[in-house]
């Protein structure tokens, strides 16, 4: 076949598509082929000789069927276009094929096809920018300052809440979505820095999208020159509010967190226990008042210095107990740490020991604060509580005391007077009523003392009560008034007292106290021997210390011992109760702020050890 | 009824142990009171009693407040006296105290008969009579 014979039934125009600069080809109604250009013979590697009158899916053998829609469509009179879709060869490869193929019209007829086929390998790279554009929410744009004309990609768009179709009109209004203010100005400044001295920038800002809504974006911008002119800045911004409301929140914390630390003292600190490093921080340091930048030897070696003797063990056996996996991970101790002057604070430390098996390296890390303030409030917390359960004790056996003993003597009297009202017998009516006498003696006496009881265990405005008397003086007075008893007992007494001691109570108490351990010991004396009683005095500082010896029966300390100065038992009906008195005695002992003990054996004798203020 | 042969009534309490007697006269309880002023006494009394072959009491009155030895301290050893009619002896406190932890200590000593605060009338002894002969 001729080529002018090719070409004869080609129009005019058709001729010119030899040249054409892209791939086109001419294909009649059977969609056989009538032509191509010499873009087509190359792009496809098919001289336009072996394709001439073949049918196209013939001639293209990789082109799939679905094809066949697109031509018989442009057969029909219906021009298929399209920018570029994926499509898969019959071969397996993926393309992404742009094509224009139009009806081929000569005298008003369709007599076939002219198709503009042009093969990429496959858009993927452009759907995987505009997929990354979305997962990055990140778009890109343009100002070009010749025109003022703006691009920008379709996420932008969409970062900007604005119709796909908006871009801005001029160069200012680029500006406006910056939030007014601070960050406006920023980028205003940064845009023409670029624009004038060729500098980018990189920049995150707020800005308000068109629905009004604050978000955070980064803004990244540089600018072209072309002959020391600046022809268009271009960028990309990247929508990062999520990110950055979260980075905002952590850097609050951890502010808030460090302004903790610093204010509350916590030290933090590690220790490596296979080679002994130990590193803190400047607030350990202070806490264990060591100087950070003048310490002789190592770290660890000055540490044990600091802490009290006693404790360091309980540290080390720690230690040793983890390596051995005896304790837990996780640890509080107290410890306390050697200031001068004898101060001593207590550390409250918490580690937690982290071991890797592997390389057999062991290290501690942890925290510790000064606890020595409410060491010492739980301390005196402790005490108060030992003291008011002691008194609260105290008050219950005291209420049970009193209704006992109040119980008794009324029971008493009740029973005497029905016996006396039933009795005919005149002798046994006087029995009857002597013992009506003794009993009501008794109640009298148990009142007294009760009120006793309630007076010395009252310490309320002792201070206005203390007065400086005279040891001695005191001593004699008190002797005087039952020197009755004491020649009944024939009882001796030996004053070792310095005549100018002189001690601080409450003077009635003091006599109160005297009496009851001298009646005490003319009451128990014993049998077979006088009694001596015998008082010493010794001062110490601002203390006196006053031995009260006598040599009467003694008292089995192991029986009566725990509660010799307590209430829990009464000998109520005893006329000296000796249960109450010494309670009494303690009481009243005590809220002078002395103290009073007790030492004693059967048979031999008792003394008591009183220490008042000088 | 059946007259109880001997009481004993153990309490520091002159005047207590005065009115007790009256009473168990009065309703003619039993033939002979034995009384002793603390525990102390009391074991060696009992003690006494068994060495010359005579019964134990059959119904002890027992205080519990007094000196030398209360009368927990004469339960305690109570127990210890070795005579196989100790457990027909009925124990009853007698106490003004309305401590409810005497009362609960009362619970520990299985030879308690029971609990009786004073005053003790007549009533209450009747009482006691109706719960022997039971």
């Amino acid at each position: 076949m001729k080529v002018s014979e090719t070409f004869s039934h080609l129009n005019k125009d058709e001729a010119f598509v030899k040249n054409a600069t892209s791939p086109i080809a001419i294909l009649d109604e059977n969609l056989n082929f009538l032509s191509c250009s010499k873009k087509w013979e190359s792009v496809y590697k098919t001289p336009l000789n072996s394709i001439l009158g073949e049918n196209f899916f013939e001639a293209m053998p990789n082109f799939p069927k679905c094809f066949q829609e697109k031509l018989a469509g442009a057969i029909n009179g219906e021009s298929q276009i399209s920018n570029g879709k994926s499509i898969q060869l019959n071969n397996g490869q993926p393309v992404c094929v742009k094509y224009n193929i139009r009806p081929r019209v000569s005298n008003k007829r369709i007599t076939g096809v002219i198709a503009e086929l042009t093969m990429t390998e496959s858009n993927n790279m452009e759907s995987l920018l505009d997929d990354a554009q979305k997962v990055a929410r990140t778009g890109a744009w343009e100002v070009d300052l010749k025109t003022n004309k703006v691009l920008w990609t379709k996420m932008v768009n969409i970062i900007h809440e604005v119709e796909p179709g908006y871009t801005p009109s001029t160069y200012e209004e680029c500006f406006e979505h910056f939030k007014e203010g601070e960050y406006r100005n920023k980028i205003y400044e940064a845009a023409n820095r670029a624009v004038n001295e060729n500098i980018p920038w990189d920049e995150e800002v707020i800005m308000i999208t068109a629905k009004g809504k604050e978000i955070w974006i980064r803004t990244k911008g540089q600018a072209e020159f072309i002959d020391g002119q600046c022809v268009r800045i271009y960028g990309i911004c990247q929508d990062i509010n999520e990110f950055k409301l979260e980075e905002l929140k952590y850097r609050e914390a951890a502010e808030q967190l460090k302004r903790a630390v610093t204010v509350s003292k916590v030290a933090t600190w590690e220790f490596h226990l296979n080679d002994k490093l130990a590193i803190w921080d400047d607030t350990c340091f202070e806490l264990h008042n060591i100087d950070k930048n003048n310490y002789n030897g190592s770290l660890f070696a000055r540490w044990k210095k600091s802490i009290h003797p006693d404790d360091v063990d309980v540290i080390e056996n720690l230690f040793t107990e983890y390596k051995n996996e005896i304790t837990s991970k996780t640890n509080t101790i107290h410890y306390r740490v050697l200031f001068p002057n004898n101060q001593v604070r207590t550390l409250k430390a918490t580690l937690t020991f982290i071991s890797e098996i592997d390389s057999k390296t062991y290290k501690a890390v942890g925290v510790c604060v000064d606890v020595t303030k409410e060491k010492i409030a739980e301390k005196k917390l402790k005490q108060y509580a030992n003291i008011t359960s002691e008194q609260n004790n105290n008050l219950t056996n005291f209420a049970h005391m009193v209704s006992h003993d109040l119980r008794a003597h009324s029971t008493n009297l009740s029973v005497l007077t029905r016996l006396l009202l039933d009795e005919k017998n005149e002798d046994q009516k006087t029995q009857i009523l002597a013992m009506l006498k003794s009993a009501t003696d008794s109640l009298n006496s148990t009142v007294y003392n009760l009120n006793e009881v309630t007076q010395s265990s009252d310490t309320t405005n002792i201070e206005e009560k203390l007065s400086q008397v005279n040891l001695l003086k005191v001593l004699q007075n008190v002797k005087n008034n039952i020197s009755l008893k004491f020649n009944k007992k024939e009882a001796t007494s030996i004053f070792d007292v310095p005549p100018n001691v002189e001690v601080t109570v409450v003077p009635a108490y003091l006599d109160s106290i005297l009496l009851n351990l001298f009646s005490n010991s003319l009451n128990y004396s014993a049998p077979q021997r006088k009694p001596v009683i015998t008082v010493k005095s010794k001062t110490y500082g601002n203390k006196t210390k006053i031995d009260f010896i006598d040599n009467g029966r003694g008292i089995d300390l192991n029986v009566a011992g725990k509660n010799i100065f307590g209430m829990n038992k009464t000998f109520h009906r005893n006329k000296d109760a000796r249960g109450v008195g010494l309670y009494i005695t303690k009481n009243q002992v005590e809220a002078m702020g002395g103290n009073i003990s007790v030492t004693s054996k059967i048979d031999v004798g008792t003394t008591f050890t009183i220490t008042l203020n000088k | 009824m059946n007259k109880i042969e001997r009481a004993c009534v153990i309490d520091d309490d002159p005047i207590c142990v005065f009115g007790i007697k009256k009473i168990l006269k009065k309703v003619g309880f039993c033939n002979e009171i034995i009384v002793f002023k603390n525990g102390f006494e009391a074991i060696n009394g009992l003690k006494d009693l068994l060495k010359q072959n005579k019964p134990l009491p059959q119904i002890i009155f027992l205080d519990l407040n007094m000196p030398i030895m209360d009368g927990w301290d004469f339960l305690e050893d109570f127990i210890k006296i070795p005579n196989a009619n100790r457990t027909y002896v009925a124990i009853y406190i007698i106490s003004s105290s309305l401590d409810p932890r005497d009362l609960e200590k009362v619970k520990e000593y299985s030879s308690v008969t029971n609990y009786l605060i004073k005053p003790i009338t007549s009533e209450k002894i009747d009482t006691v009579i109706g719960e022997y002969l039971n």
